[in-house]
């Protein structure tokens, strides 16, 4: 980034602190300075408000300064420059940005929660791993498309309250694993018709299928047997690997 | 505990960590596993800290640190592989090895570079392992006199010094990014008077923000954005032959070492910057005393030695102020401290009387992944060089679900999933507009220690806030604050820097010069 760049971001950022502060100061001041809270008699140096107030003045006071030296150095033009930022188009960095973030997201406050870890965490890797490894990023749009899909859905399912209504109907209660099932399944398919006429995809895809397969596999294992860690949520597969334990053990 | 005691419980915990077969397996294991991590551009010491921490949880607390520091050491030292062999350095630690130990490659000397990292790694963290044997019980006794001013001090003057140091812009921008690690650090309940604050009826606020989700939000998240927006990709690396230890060159740089090895402890000592200043540092101390610097950047083995001897000494360094002080002197200790928080192990100046003999243990498991770095170098680089073909795409998903798995795995709690995420991306773009991340999260860490002493100093002295300024240690680290924000002031850090450049070369320093040493400065990465 260069340096008017950055000042210009400063300016907005000093800015957006200095609002951050003045809320974690309006917040804190609510809290007990003096009188009695919980049986103990305040005074202002024991009251939970003090440190708050110190930190928030901090960073108002210094978001000022950085504001103000953004000011200084860009001088009138580039302050007039500053206010009409941001504009523009979404370049291909913030596009990208998007593209990762919104997987990591969506698999962590959608899919994790409600879907069989297994399960979850191989459709993520399939379609996150296919979408930046399959070769001249022609996996990034139909595997993203796929998973926003798949998001959507499961996050209508769980926002209806489907979840807790359908839990004892035998088929339903898993309606969400299984989606994750025939995800993967169309995932597969999608990728493998994006590579077909090349081998160099045909190969990427096949080093991405066997890591979508065996880490979340592994890593279940890993956590539920050996450190004794019950997974985020437990469906289909860790139910599986369950019955074939006991069944081991006879 | 006198020096024959302290060598007595020192080899008593080497033989007593040998003797359980598990423990050298998982120090191999461990080592191997950091210096594969080291290896890949995009994963750093700090993360692969971070993510061992959550499969340590469950081991006991010498075997989860044999394979805490073996990753440790091995991924500082692992960076060196592709600085070397494709010239991009695989930690910010190792840029400066790039410099030379790709010329080296290039020339066909690739296993004389990498023997030479090895050995100068091993050497680095021996003399950084001293120095914490040494200093250690020092700077507790020290400690032990502290009380809350000093403490609330301390944790001040840390995250002061980490914010200037390790901000590669402007310098309040490390400030405010401590100063955001301690408005972090102030939700949940408070201490003293179990007052809510800032959990905006939230129970799941109560307890205020877990340390690991943190750090791995703060430290994974922004890595693995950064990788796969900028698409990274490594080159072919160059072929070598056997790797031998080098000792013949190793002793003809015998001077540079002792001096890396001495920048590296100093630098690892002070909160929150870490190994890749200390690469910086050595390597241009080297060039700087060196009697052929035309030699350097065309494959000097002097800097390369001396960068990798400081980067590796580093940590015996950092070690210093997290053991005695309970203040991380680096990103990756940062982690250490949450791992320790999570094995129930109270570091600090009491740390010699909870524990008695647990600074000797530290330093006993600091030689032994010192040793299982050395083997694996020496034996298994060639294998290790081939962790340089997985590509990006591939490895950073598998870095996304093990943070998902490791945040959730410490509390058992979801909601720390909620908490990584918004982080991680606030992470990112506080880099993107350059503001560091380390004096953030030790802020976090520091943040419950600093409101509690605080507000305990406060109340014995009754409110009065004289007693900050006549205690001796007290006002020492007040005047050392106030020293640190006014040497930023910037008539003042201009007179600075030409009193500096008079004492060293003995001539005025114009400002066209001084504008291109400036600019000859490497950037500064927070995150080794």
């Amino acid at each position: 980034m260069d340096r008017n760049r950055l000042r210009r971001t400063d300016f907005w950022t000093g800015l957006g602190l200095a609002a951050f502060a003045v809320a974690m100061l309006a917040v804190t001041s609510g809290f007990p300075m003096s009188g009695s809270y919980g049986g103990v008699h305040n005074v202002w140096f024991v009251s939970p408000a003090l440190f708050p107030l110190i930190v928030g003045l901090g960073i108002l006071l210094l978001s000022l300064v950085l504001v103000a030296n953004a000011m200084r150095e860009l001088g009138r033009d580039g302050l007039k420059k500053a206010l009409s930022w941001p504009r523009g188009r979404i370049g291909p960095r913030e596009q990208r940005f998007l593209m990762i973030v919104l997987p990591i997201a969506g698999y962590v406050y959608v899919m994790v929660p409600a879907v069989d870890f297994v399960l979850a965490t191989s459709l993520f890797l399939l379609v996150f791993m296919a979408a930046f490894h399959v070769p001249e990023g022609r996996g990034l749009a139909p595997n993203l498309f796929l998973y926003l899909a798949v998001l959507t859905l499961a996050a209508v399912w769980r926002l209806l309250g489907l979840v807790d209504a359908l839990a004892d109907s035998p088929v339903l209660a898993h309606f969400l694993d299984l989606l994750a099932v025939v995800s993967i399944i169309v995932g597969v398919w999608i990728n493998r018709r994006l590579t077909a006429s090349d081998p160099v995809g045909k190969r990427r895809l096949r080093q991405v299928l066997w890591t979508a397969a065996i880490t979340p596999v592994v890593l279940g294992l890993l956590f539920r047997y050996g450190l004794l860690v019950p997974l985020p949520h437990e469906g289909l597969v860790v139910n599986l690997m369950e019955a074939a334990r006991y069944s081991l053990r006879g | 505990m006198n020096l024959i005691d302290q060598f007595s419980t020192f080899f008593g915990a080497i033989v007593g960590l040998l003797a359980d077969p598990r423990n050298v397996l998982v120090m191999f294991g461990a080592s191997l596993l950091g210096i594969a991590f080291g290896a890949l551009p995009g994963l750093t010491a700090t993360l692969g800290v971070a993510l061992l921490t959550t499969l340590t949880y469950g081991l006991p607390l010498d075997t989860a640190l044999i394979a805490l520091l073996g990753m440790y050491v091995g991924a500082v030292y692992g960076g060196s592989y592709p600085a070397i062999l494709v010239n991009i350095p695989g930690t910010a630690a190792s840029a400066a090895s790039a410099m030379e130990g790709y010329p080296l490659a290039q020339r066909g000397e690739g296993a004389r570079a990498l023997g030479l990292t090895t050995t100068a790694s091993f050497i680095g963290t021996l003399v950084g392992m001293l120095c914490l044997v040494m200093a250690a019980p020092l700077v507790a006794e020290l400690a032990l006199q502290f009380t809350s001013y000093e403490f609330f001090l301390l944790a001040f003057f840390g995250i002061l010094i980490s914010g200037t140091l390790t901000s590669g812009d402007l310098v309040i921008k490390g400030w405010i990014a401590g100063l955001l690690g301690l408005a972090l650090s102030t939700i949940g309940r408070d201490r003293l008077q179990f007052y809510p604050r800032f959990t905006f009826g939230e129970p799941a606020l109560d307890a205020g923000l877990e340390v690991v989700p943190v750090l791995i939000g703060a430290f994974a998240i922004p890595q693995i954005i950064r990788v796969l927006r900028d698409e990274l990709r490594l080159g072919e690396p160059k072929r070598f032959g056997r790797i031998i230890p080098e000792f013949r060159t190793i002793l003809a740089n015998l001077k540079h070492i002792v001096r890396s090895a001495m920048i590296g402890v100093g630098i690892g000592s002070v909160p929150g910057i870490g190994e890749d200043i200390a690469g910086w540092v050595s390597y241009g101390a080297a060039k700087n005393t060196s009697k052929n610097p035309e030699q350097f950047g065309k494959g000097a083995a002097s800097g390369l030695v001396s960068s990798e001897t400081a980067n590796n000494a580093c940590i015996g360094g950092a070690l210093i102020p997290l053991l005695t002080l309970g203040i991380p002197g680096s990103p990756p200790a940062v982690m250490l401290l949450g791992a320790l928080m999570i094995h129930g192990v109270t570091v600090g100046p009491m740390i010699t009387f909870d524990r008695p003999g647990f600074i000797t243990e530290v330093t006993a498991i600091l030689l032994l992944a010192s040793a299982a770095m050395w083997v694996n170098g020496i034996l298994l680089a060639r294998q290790v060089v081939k962790v340089l073909r997985v590509p990006a795409a591939l490895f950073m998903p598998v870095v996304a679900v093990l943070s998902v798995i490791g945040s959730y795995a410490l509390g058992l709690n979801v909601f720390n999933l909620y908490l990584m995420v918004p982080i991680g991306i606030a992470a990112y773009f506080l880099t993107e507009w350059k503001y560091p991340i380390s004096p953030l999260v030790i802020g976090v860490i520091l943040g419950p220690m600093a409101d509690e002493n605080l507000r305990r100093a406060l109340m014995v002295s009754g409110g009065d806030l004289l007693p900050f300024f006549t205690r001796p240690v007290s006002l020492l680290l007040i005047i050392a604050c106030v020293l640190l924000v006014v040497a930023q002031i910037p008539v003042l850090r201009r007179w600075r820097r030409q009193a500096f450049a008079r004492l060293v070369t003995g001539k005025k320093l114009t400002d066209g010069v001084e504008r291109r040493n400036r600019a000859s400065m490497p950037p500064l990465d927070e995150e080794s």
